[in-house]
Parts: structure tokens; sequence; C-alpha cells
């Protein structure tokens, strides 16, 4: 049954350009980032371009647009009404649907965040190798609190458009390091990336709290699609 | 097998309504106009919509009940297909989700003559393909037992349009309650065994047939006539005592009379007498109006 629910929100992304096309943009603007730190020679360019615009502005649009492509560009319960109208539960259908969201932007930041730090390793950088792992990580618990405040988003608006009022509210709240930007993901994974922690919290407070906040947004996401 | 008692739904035009309805094995048809609130109790009785007040069963539980929302199809004027798919992969889903075993595509299709469609995407098809093929997965599923269709006869593929009447009757023969929601008198008497008029949100009447409705109408009941030679059906109809007026139509005859049985064997009589060849007489539904102020003036039957 799960597998079957799942076919949708895949096919969805992998079948339609639409979907797809703005995440390969964006992979390819992050990896654009590195190969110009790398010819550029910066001596700390994993660095540079992890804290900077890979971490503020390419795993948010990437989570961003992997929502977008997973959810067909629609809300939350809007994208699960094909399958509810064939017998779905409302709650696990939307439940499918947030899970391929977050795994996809969760596999695809981790994947993209070591290739960043690989590409754009300086001289000045840690160990290529534990860089990279360690790049993963971080872009892998960001990818998924991305995803996972998206989808929340999602579930506002006839056609989802919270998700995009969400990615300013990230935006606006999450780039300073006052106590409003731990409630966005923006503020922890610059931390976890090196850069200025929010709220001088600890790199393992911060991975804590991405944690927290995706669990806090897909139990809420869930349920309001539960009550849509 | 569907009851409503004192029902309000949390939109209009049924948020101020106390509907208290039920309905078991057969067609039955909701006319009325969407303002109506027709597509709404679909809606409802489906649980795609929520209710704001009253009791609602379907299927012994809720409609939300995992073990009756499997059992419940609703086909909406447009259906919401999952658009990532191709058709054959839409119903091996359905199938999937209903629980019931996958059968090949064009079997299922093939009941509305629809098969062709199975290796089209979703989101190439018309919007008339699309309704097609969500009739179809309803239509055929094994495990559907409540069927909420609204408007099968609009906005549908040709080929699909003929059997749909004949589908829907054979799903009723099998104990399943179907519901039929549609702003055509004439559909609602084509498709189903009994009907309850919805007027802005409330229901205005119900009536075993439309057709004898006709004869409460202030128009009284009509007949359309094709023969073989109009204009002498006309001159011999104008001569029987209970037929009250008989005029000529773009080719057809028709008559009008105070009930539909007794203008029925006027028009038999005319046609013996003018010695015409009868190719084709059917009732003329009265229009939503017509019939809604026809069970307006009596006592819900």
């Amino acid at each position: 049954m799960i597998a079957a629910l799942a076919r949708l929100p895949v096919l969805r992304f992998t079948r339609s350009p639409r979907a797809w096309m703005p995440v390969a943009a964006w992979s390819l603007l992050g990896l654009g980032f590195a190969i110009a730190a790398r010819s550029d020679g910066a001596p700390n360019g994993a660095d540079h371009v992890l804290v900077g615009a890979f971490g503020a502005l390419v795993v948010p649009l990437l989570a961003y647009a992997v929502v977008g492509g997973v959810l067909g560009g629609r809300s939350l319960g809007g994208s699960a009404a094909p399958v509810v109208a064939l017998g779905a539960s409302p709650g696990r259908a939307a439940g499918v649907s947030i899970a391929v969201a977050l795994a996809t932007s969760t596999v695809l930041a981790a994947a993209l965040g070591a290739a960043v730090a690989a590409v754009a390793h300086g001289v000045d950088d840690p160990p290529l190798a534990r860089d990279a792992v360690a790049s993963a990580y971080a872009s892998a618990l960001g990818g998924c609190a991305y995803a996972a405040l998206f989808t929340f988003g999602a579930s506002f608006g006839r056609r989802g458009g919270g998700r995009t009022l969400l990615l300013i509210a990230d935006w606006l709240l999450g780039s300073g390091q006052s106590v409003l930007a731990t409630v966005t993901p923006r503020g922890h994974l610059r931390n976890l990336l090196g850069g200025a922690p929010p709220a001088h919290l600890s790199e393992r407070a911060s991975a804590g709290a991405l944690v927290g906040l995706t669990l806090l947004f897909v139990l809420v996401a869930l349920r309001r699609a539960q009550r849509a | 097998m569907i009851s409503l008692d004192a029902i309000a739904a949390r939109h209009a035009p049924l948020a101020r309504s106390k509907l208290t309805l039920a309905w078991g094995a057969g067609v039955h048809s909701i006319v009325g106009t969407a303002a109506d609130g027709g597509p709404l109790l679909l809606a409802v009785v489906a649980g795609r919509e929520r209710v704001r007040s009253g009791a609602l069963r379907v299927l012994g539980g809720a409609p939300g009940d995992a073990s009756v929302r499997p059992q419940v199809a609703l086909v909406p004027r447009a259906p919401p297909l999952p658009e990532a798919m191709r058709v054959h992969e839409v119903l091996d889903l359905a199938a999937t989700l209903r629980g019931e075993p996958s059968r090949p595509a064009a079997e299922r299709l093939g009941a509305l003559g629809i098969e062709s469609l199975a290796s089209r995407a979703v989101r190439t098809l018309s919007h008339e393909e699309a309704h097609a093929v969500a009739l179809a997965e309803a239509l055929t599923s094994a495990r559907v037992r409540v069927l909420l269709v609204e408007e099968p006869l609009v906005e549908v593929d040709p080929r699909a349009a003929a059997p749909v009447a004949h589908l829907l009757r054979a799903r009723a023969a099998d104990g399943c309650a179907v519901l039929v929601a549609t702003a055509s008198v004439r559909d609602a008497g084509e498709l189903a065994d009994d009907h309850t008029l919805m007027q802005m949100g409330t229901v205005a009447g119900q009536a075993a047939s439309l057709t004898a409705l006709g004869a409460f109408t202030a128009a009284g009941a009509r007949l359309r006539i094709l023969a073989s030679d109009p204009l002498a059906l006309v001159a011999a109809i104008a001569r029987e005592p209970d037929v009250e007026a008989v005029a000529r139509r773009e080719g057809l005859v028709v008559a009008r009379g105070k009930d539909a049985t007794t203008l029925a064997r006027a028009v038999g009589r005319a046609v013996i007498a003018s010695g015409v060849d009868l190719i084709e007489m059917r009732p003329d539904s009265p229009t939503l109006d017509e019939a809604r102020s026809a069970v307006a003036g009596r006592a819900p039957s």
C-alpha cells in the first residue's frame, strides 16, 4: 500500500521536466559556485561556498523545488486528492508524499553537499574525506528540515502558497544570529556548515534543533492533511 | 446503505440544511443544479466534505472509516486523476488502494468502449476522456458498493455515454447504491429509479417517477412521437378527446395530456386510426422548474 501510494509523488518528480529541471538548475548552480571557488584557488574554498551560497541559497531552493515537484505544484491536500479519490486515506497519502519529499531532498542535498565540498576544497579546508562526509551530514539534515518546512507550508493555501511565504520567512528570520533564527532551518544549517551559530548554539544543539524542527513541521502538516 | 440524519455541511448551499434522507441498493437521482447542492451532497456522502452537524452513515460506518472508504467511489464532473500516470497505471493503483485484484486495463476500459485510452498519459486526456476513465474505474471496480456520480452523461467521451446507463443499472442490480446528481430531469428519468429534487440546499420533494411527475406539472404529461407521416398522425391525434394539445416540432409530433398513461393510450389509438408507422414514442421529461413545482404541490411519494 505504501509503495503504491509513493508511486504518484515519485512519478510526478521523475516524469515531469517542470519538476526536476529546477532541481537540476539549483544543483548546477551549487556546483558552479564550487568550481568558481576552485578556479580562484581560494585556500578555504569549500568553507566559503558551503556557508555562503550553498547553505543560504542552494539547499533551501533545492528543497523548495523538490517539494513543489513531488506535490505537483499543489497544496499538500490537493496533491493527495487523486489517490484519496481512489480510496486512500488522506492522512496516509499526505504522509507518503511528505516522506518522498523528505527522502528526495535529504539525499540530493547530502550528495550535493559532499560534491561541493570536494570540488571547492582548498588547502586550508579540513581533510577532504572528512569535510565531504561532514558536509553531506549537515546538508542532509538541512535538506530534510527544509523539505519538512515547505511541506508544512504547502498545507496552506489552495495551491500550497504557504511554502513560498515560509521560504521568505526563513530568509528574513534565519539570516541573523538572534533567537528568532532558531525557529528556522537556515541558522542551524549555517552553524553546521561552519558559519555563525544562531543564539550561540553548539553544532550538536543545532543538529538536534533541525531534527526537532523536521518532526514538528511533519507532524503539523500531517495533522492538517488529516483534517482537510 | 446510505443514511443522512439532519445533515448540514460546512459550505453553502448545505450549510443551513438539515437533510434527512436514506438510500439503499438501486439507482437514485439527486436533481438540481450545483447551486442546489447535489454535487456537494455527493462529496459529503463520500466523506470529502466535512459535515457541520447531523449523523451520516455509509455502509454501516462513517465514510472516512478505513473499511468504508475503498468501497465508495465519487466521480465528479472534473475527476482528480493522478496526472503523472498513464491510464492503465491509474487503474492498477486504484485496484491496489481499493484492495481488489488487478485486472487488465483494456478489459475495464472496454466496458465503456474506451480501451484505446489505456496507454495514454493522464495529462494528455481531454476533460471528457478523463471523466470517462474515472467512470470506468468506479463502474468496473468489484469492491465499490456506493457509487456517487455527478452528471454521468454530461461532458463524457461519446463512446462511454451510451453504456453508462446500462452499467449503472447493472451495478445497482448487483446490490450497489448508485447516487446520481444531475441538473437534467431527462437524464435523471433515464438513469434512476427514484428522484430527490433539491432546491437551494433543501429537499424540494421526492418522487418515484419523473414521468409520472409530468402529470402534476402545469403543462401535464407530454409525449414525443416519431412516425412515418407526422401530418396524418397530428390530424388523428387532434380528434382524440384525451389529448389537450398536439403540435409538430422539428419532424416530431408532440402531444400533451393530463397524465402519461391516458395520453399514451390516446396516441396509440391515433396511430392505429391513421395507419402511420410508429418509429419511436417517448415521454418528454418536465423541466427542472416544472418538476420542482410539481413536487412542491404534493406530498413526497
